[in-house]
């Protein structure tokens, strides 16, 4: 079997379908939004570059943030679930489709630590007036990355969790000391820290246990969840008819789903909070909400503080627009004896509460962060009302107008 | 006999003036267990699907305890409960979650919930399961959610559309222990299934579609009778009867 040719048609298939949803995302005018956030941020970040302090701490911001990049190591591999069966007889000349899958993970991977860079570089090279040449701290960097990818592709054949979680933990702290002795300008310590991760992967690798190519049931289950993020994005603007949906058990997030009364008109709250708080959705929420937690008490600035809360919000928001999508081609709610339209109002109530809990947490650490309580309330009674009306009326009335929730 | 279930002149199908169903009329009385049996694409699927209301009959009426769809969509839903040929389960939600999530759309009280989802899991040995996700489940365990989750109910018409596909020998036995014994109380059972040898020994009658028609039906001897092979097993029977269709 040609696999180089497999992985060819592959990924014109995967850009073939990602154009069609490109093509719905530009029509919803979000790159319009994007680069006008974009504008305003860069504009934001010169003018406050001209008085931020000559001893910030850009470490905490680069190191989390670089070393994050770099040392993820996924490998987009195109793989499908019908492939342990068709595929996994040709495993043996599999090499040619995964260096391909190497080197265009590396191509997008590299690009967004390139960016990520670009962007700190302004500020490193102002509080660091000696900073090292960038083309030389960026090639270090892709070095670090592609080494981090190699790891990523042995990582796909290694049978247990407990080594990839090792082997992925050992990259991560070895990007992450090597950006900050790259920032530091100890170029020597940092390709000294590189090569003995790099050592230390290799014998880390040859004591676990290893697949010949891959471990069939991992990968295919990888490619699964890089996908649902890929569809979820694309979620936010259509219908995603493909979205394979990730779980995450979250037994903390969805245990609060017991506190809804067990009674039939609850059915559908029930479902949809225990869909949500299980879902990528619900992840990104998560994970927003701690980045404007950390925000707001890295940047104590009340411009950046109702920046910080006014994204945090806004990105949220736009995670509970996907509700609508669950569970719309599923039969079983239209067997239920429900009334149909609790199902509506139920995502309306979960994007109310939700939305609700995020306010009054960011407020209560902007107000712990400015030692003041004014803006803070301000911002929480603003919060509030951003979250009625889009609960209540642009959700609601979107709901009404989809076709597929209309039992 | 009382009726739970009646189709009157059905037809219907997947598009209009197509009808994939054409004038199906046949019953389920309280306490009968009523075999659908056909060969592939015959239209059992397509018939339970117009009973559960997720087709539109283009002819004909269907009730279900006395009710039309129409009349009373909630009732006509709390009567009966179905399990599909292909396991469909929330991949967000745990065994014990789609029994919460089926117990509430129904109406359960709690208390009642607790003690039928314990026997329930069980009878059908999923309670070391009860915390697992669809994903880490086989065909089989997903057949067995499907199955639990349609007792728990305890409605009196019960649809189910091949009942034995993927399940063990101890999952078989337990689930016809089920059906006899909701049976005794009263409970109606729609079975499509192609086991014809075990459905022989359980269902009261059968109907036998082919094409989207019903070419025969009754009890197993008015059969024999139909296909002219007194004292033959269903299956001979069966074969018979849609040879002589395609005739």
């Amino acid at each position: 079997m040609e696999t180089r040719t497999l992985w060819s048609k592959r990924l014109g298939g995967f850009w073939k379908e990602a154009s069609m949803y490109w093509s719905y995302v530009l029509r919803s005018g979000f790159h319009s939004f994007l680069l006008l956030a974009l504008l305003a941020g860069l504009i934001g970040y010169a003018r406050w570059l001209r008085t931020a302090p000559a001893d910030f701490p850009v470490a905490w911001i680069a190191v989390p943030l670089l070393g994050w990049l770099i040392g993820r190591g996924p490998v987009r591999t195109l793989l499908h679930s019908p492939d342990r069966v068709f595929l996994l007889p040709a495993e043996a000349a599999l090499r040619p489709y995964l260096d391909r899958a190497l080197r265009y993970s590396f191509a997008w991977q590299a690009l967004g630590t390139l960016a990520a860079l670009a962007a700190l570089w302004p500020l490193y090279a102002h509080t660091h007036p000696a900073a090292p040449p960038l083309p030389l701290v960026a090639a270090l960097f892709l070095v670090c990355k592609w080494a981090s990818l190699l790891a990523g592709l042995q990582e796909l054949r290694l049978s247990r969790a407990r080594d990839r979680r090792l082997l992925r933990g050992l990259a991560y702290t070895a990007a992450a000391a090597v950006v900050y002795a790259a920032l530091e300008r100890q170029a020597a310590v940092a390709g000294l820290i590189a090569l003995a991760a790099v050592a230390a992967g290799w014998l880390l690798l040859r004591r676990m246990e290893r697949m010949a190519v891959l471990n069939w049931e991992h990968a295919i289950g990888r490619e699964r969840a890089q996908l649902a993020r890929h569809y979820t994005f694309f979620s936010w603007f259509t219908d995603v008819e493909q979205l394979p949906p990730p779980v995450r058990p979250r037994v903390w997030l969805a245990g609060w789903t017991r506190r809804i009364p067990f009674r039939a008109d609850r059915t559908y709250a029930y479902l949809f909070a225990m869909t949500f708080a299980r879902s990528e959705a619900a992840g990104i929420l998560v994970r927003t909400t701690i980045v404007g937690l950390v925000f707001l008490f890295l940047f104590p600035s009340p411009l950046w503080q109702t920046g910080v809360f006014v994204v945090v919000l806004a990105l949220s928001a736009m995670q509970y627009a996907s509700l609508d999508q669950l569970h719309r081609y599923v039969f079983w709610p239209k067997l239920y004896p429900v009334d149909p339209g609790l199902r509506s109002e139920a995502i309306v109530r979960i994007a109310w509460t939700g939305l609700l809990v995020q306010t009054v947490v960011l407020a209560a650490a902007w107000a712990l962060a400015a030692g003041v309580w004014t803006a803070p309330l301000a911002a929480l009674a603003a919060g509030a009302a951003f979250a009625a009306l889009y609960s209540f009326a642009y959700l609601r009335k979107k709901l009404k107008q989809h076709p597929l929730l209309q039992l | 006999m009382e009726k739970m279930l009646h189709l009157e002149g059905v037809s219907g199908g997947y598009r209009v003036g197509k009808p994939v169903l054409k004038s199906l009329t046949f019953e389920v009385n309280k306490g009968e267990m009523v075999g659908l049996i056909g060969l592939n694409g015959a239209g059992k699927s397509t018939t339970i699907k117009h009973i559960l209301g997720l087709l539109k009959a283009q002819e004909g009426t269907i009730r279900v305890d006395g009710l039309t769809l129409a009349e009373d969509p909630a009732r006509y839903r709390a009567a009966c409960t179905y399990v599909p040929e292909s396991p469909e389960l929330y991949d967000e939600l745990t065994i014990r979650e789609h029994l919460e999530l089926t117990g509430r759309a129904y109406g359960l009280e709690r208390d009642a919930f607790e003690s039928r989802a314990e026997s329930l899991l069980e009878t059908f040995r999923m309670k070391e399961k009860e915390g697992a996700f669809p994903a880490h489940l086989s065909k089989g365990m997903r057949q067995k959610v499907m199955i639990m989750n349609a007792f728990l109910v305890e409605p009196p018409l019960y649809i189910i559309d091949e009942p034995f596909l993927g399940l063990d020998p101890l999952g078989i036995r337990s689930l016809l222990e089920l059906m006899a014994s909701f049976k005794e109380k009263g409970a109606s059972f729609l079975i499509s299934s192609h086991i014809l040898s075990t459905i022989e020994a359980y269902c009261d009658r059968f109907v036998v579609l082919h094409h989207g028609e019903q070419i025969a039906g009754g009890t197993l001897e008015e059969l024999q009778s139909q296909a002219d092979l007194p004292g033959a097993r269903l299956d001979d029977v069966f074969f018979r009867l849609v040879q002589g269709g395609s005739a």
